[in-house]
């Protein structure tokens, strides 16, 4: 064998192992694969109540389409064709099945959809979430914390309460791990809560925002509430920041501003933020 | 009128040949062929935006392309798929088999049907010309959400363009559409109540109501949103007191109906197809004619499944998800109608059968995704991810591309004399749906593992399904290939299909096959009467 032929061969076993590496470190937390959150496991046990209930109409639809093609062929043996061309009973079976079929996996679906919307009373932690081209900024109002382009830190097994927005477009805040999705808009504030296991989530931004929307991910980092009130510790008191220990008046959202106000962000809070 | 009125009447028609009697024809199967030749050569550049994509999706660091071209080769993909592409091919089919259908002599207004063909011409130099001013075309997906496509983020003309381009489709669109409604409720041969329109017509009824509702409220938001951008307004500025949000209810109100206009007039080719495919009678023909009324009529009350991440009510997310999936029973009883009546015949699997059987195979899955992306737990988990990218292409590609094909294959012998090869066919059928199968079902995949849409760039761990999603591509464009081969060869044969080659007229009358191939200018010597 030529040198050049080994040498191809070794490539192609390293690519493979390398694809293979790759497959086995591929850790994207979903819903279905491993959800990480009371929302996603809600989410994840509707949407398969909804399969269980749809996939058997995919099946008969490709059972009956599969049977009629090779029952109902030209066997060239001069079989006339069936007359028929109306059921009155089977078109409304066909109509009535499904529609209360349809009707469960809708009425079944809607308490999940109340408790991703309503269940997070109480928020251990609120922060507001503010999208910028291409990065995020994370504000922690009752802490004077205010970080960008860094990884989201939240403590685990406590309500979080997000409030999202954007300075510029519109974009998608979307963390599949952690179930949940929600576009944050210009002059709009909108709402998402989860309670997490701890652990690494990773996201990205998933509303097209501009040239590098596939570069704006999302770190979601849940900690044990002792490690998190460690990390508050360390990044609270900061010099230039607002107060440590804030007066509950101070802890409202700091962005329940009217619509159509626009924000103004100070150009060194947008890039750095306050990191250390 | 007596066949010799009519053939001096098409004398004193056609005042021009060759070139010229193209350019100033007003023969609504002349129009009709050129939508057809028009989507034909547009799905072509279509197509070859979305193997650029391909290519820069095989590999994550290879960014063959900028994110900014990738964003504007995404929306321009979409934009030429929709309105350049499956819009006008439906349109060339109404134009050229409505008249037939009803045994009527042209359109009501041949020459509103000229000038709504024309006007797709300075639209399409638009939108291809756009890549190559100052910025290049518009990349903010074909949605064009502001604040994205305002003049402060995209300040570049391509959008311009692409909103004058929109407008001036819309307004062929609404020509087209007005033109259909009254050649058909006015125009049809004596004895053809409305319980004997053919489905196709019908099909074609439904889509003209809603393009003349729907598209107007489109048109109405890009003009706004043209306004936004340089007249100072502020309908979708929230600095202005307006919201961007306001432009998504418009858009997606004329949007998500525009889905039924992409796949209904498919639908009713279908119906065509199967029972003279079958050799036997269409199943509930009532049932089939409510049903496309049934979804033309809900489809309008959809729109906001697809804001279900926008931050809209979980009370207006209740009634969008019920609406939604109300749909999917229509649907479901055209599916199984279609199935009643293949049952009990005796089978040709012609080319144009093989693309309507394959068709209910992928529109099956296309429509049952949707089904599930109504309902809003799982659609927070996968919205604006692959998996509805998936679940768009198995409706648009496996739904309304598959019902081209089989009605290219059905027709072609009527509006051109000559018959396509089955063998080919055969070759298009299988590398077709074997390659948009490839293509199309892995990306369900990557959906649920949270990859997401519009991106030039993604994570290591989705890179193996995307090489195995590209690597499909080259059966897609191998099947286009011979397509457009088989196309060609077929027009160097001599016209000897006969007026009904598939013998369709034993199985269920329908006027188109009562003329010859390809049917004189006057389409009927003797206005034919149904009984």
């Amino acid at each position: 064998m030529s040198p050049d032929f080994v040498s191809a061969l070794l490539w192609m076993q390293q690519t493979a192992r390398q694809a293979l590496q790759q497959g086995l470190q591929a850790n994207t937390r979903t819903a279905f694969s491993d959800p990480g959150s009371s929302v996603a496991r809600a989410a994840a046990a509707e949407s398969w109540h909804a399969f269980l209930l749809v996939i058997p109409f995919i099946l008969i639809a490709y059972g009956l389409l599969v049977y009629v093609m090779f029952k109902f062929r030209d066997k060239g043996d001069g079989r006339q064709p069936a007359t028929f061309h109306e059921n009155n009973p089977l078109e409304f079976a066909w109509t009535v099945i499904p529609a209360i079929v349809v009707a469960i996996v809708a009425l079944h679906s809607f308490p999940v959809l109340h408790f991703m919307e309503y269940g997070g009373n109480n928020p251990a932690l609120n922060v507001d979430v503010v999208g910028h081209q291409f990065f995020w900024e994370y504000k922690y109002p009752a802490y004077g914390i205010d970080i960008s382009n860094d990884t989201l830190v939240v403590p685990a097994h406590q309500v979080v309460d997000l409030d999202l927005t954007s300075v510029d477009v519109i974009h998608g805040f979307f963390v599949p791990g952690l179930g949940i999705q929600m576009d944050a808009l210009p002059g709009r504030l909108t709402n998402l809560w989860f309670r997490a296991d701890p652990g690494v989530y990773k996201g990205q931004c998933d509303q097209l925002c501009g040239a590098n929307h596939s570069q704006m991910l999302i770190d979601v980092q849940v900690l044990p509430d002792d490690q998190f009130q460690a990390w508050l510790l360390a990044h609270r008191s900061q010099p230039g920041a607002a107060p440590a220990a804030a007066p509950p008046a101070a802890t409202a959202p700091t962005m329940k501003m009217p619509a159509g106000m626009k924000m103004k962000m100070p150009p060194a809070a947008k890039k750095g933020g306050i990191q250390q | 009128m007596s066949t010799h009125a009519a053939t001096l009447g098409e004398a004193h028609r056609r005042q021009y040949h060759g070139l010229l009697d193209w350019l100033t024809t007003t023969d609504h199967k002349k129009i009709g062929l050129m939508y057809i030749v028009f989507s034909l050569a547009n799905g072509w550049l279509g197509g070859s935006l979305a193997g650029l994509i391909r290519i820069n999706l095989y590999n994550p660091n290879w960014h063959i392309v900028s994110p900014e071209l990738y964003n504007q080769l995404m929306t321009m993909h979409a934009t030429i798929m929709i309105f350049l592409t499956l819009m006008t091919a439906f349109s060339g089919f109404g134009n050229y088999l409505v008249p037939l259908m009803i045994g009527a002599r042209d359109m009501a207004f041949p020459k509103l049907n000229a000038f709504a063909f024309w006007l797709l011409i300075p639209a399409a130099l638009m939108l291809y010309g756009s890549f190559f001013v100052v910025g290049g075309a518009a990349g903010g997906g074909w949605w064009s959400y502001p604040p994205l496509s305002t003049a402060q983020f995209s300040a570049g003309h391509g959008e311009d363009l692409w909103i004058l381009a929109v407008i001036l489709l819309g307004i062929s669109s609404i020509m087209g559409a007005i033109n259909f409604l009254v050649t058909v409720i006015d125009m049809r041969a004596p004895g053809m109540s409305w319980t004997k329109v053919p489905l196709f017509v019908w099909s074609w009824v439904v889509t003209a109501w809603m393009l003349v509702l729907a598209v107007p409220v489109l048109s109405g938001a890009m003009f706004m949103l043209l306004s936004d951008r340089w007249l100072s307004t502020g309908f979708y500025r929230p600095a202005l007191g307006g919201d961007p949000l306001l432009y998504q209810h418009l858009f997606w109100f004329f949007g998500h109906p525009e889905v039924y206009i992409m796949i209904l007039p498919g639908f009713g080719m279908v119906s065509h197809i199967i029972p003279a495919m079958a050799r036997k009678k269409l199943f509930g023909y009532k049932g089939m004619m409510v049903a496309l009324w049934a979804i033309g009529i809900i489809g309008f009350m959809v729109w906001a499944h697809h804001m279900f991440t926008a931050g809209i009510s979980a009370e207006a997310r209740v009634w969008f998800s019920m609406a939604s999936m109300a749909i999917s029973v229509p649907t479901g009883v055209k599916i199984y109608s279609w199935l009643a009546s293949v049952w009990g015949g005796v089978i040709r699997f012609t080319t144009s059968m093989k693309f309507a059987l394959g068709f209910i195979f992928t529109f099956v899955l296309g429509g049952l995704s949707g089904l599930l992306l109504a309902v809003v737990p799982f659609d927070i988990q996968v919205h604006n991810t692959y998996f509805v990218v998936a679940h768009f292409h198995y409706v648009l590609v496996g739904g309304s591309v598959m019902t081209l094909f089989a009605g290219t294959y059905y027709w072609f012998p009527k509006m051109t004399g000559r018959m396509l090869s089955e063998k080919l066919g055969s070759w298009v059928f299988w590398l077709f749906f074997i390659g948009m199968n490839w293509v199309f079902m892995p990306m369900h995949i990557l959906g649920i593992e949270g990859m997401s849409r519009r991106i030039a760039s993604y994570r290591p761990e989705f890179q193996s399904l995307n090489q195995f999603i590209s690597l499909g591509f080259p059966f897609m464009l191998l099947a286009g290939l011979i397509f457009t081969y088989s196309i060609i060869a077929a027009l160097r044969q001599p016209a000897d299909a006969g007026d009904d080659p598939w013998q369709s007229n034993q199985i269920e009358r329908s006027l188109e096959w009562e003329t010859s191939s390809p049917p004189p200018a006057y389409n009927f010597a003797e206005i034919p009467e149904v009984r």
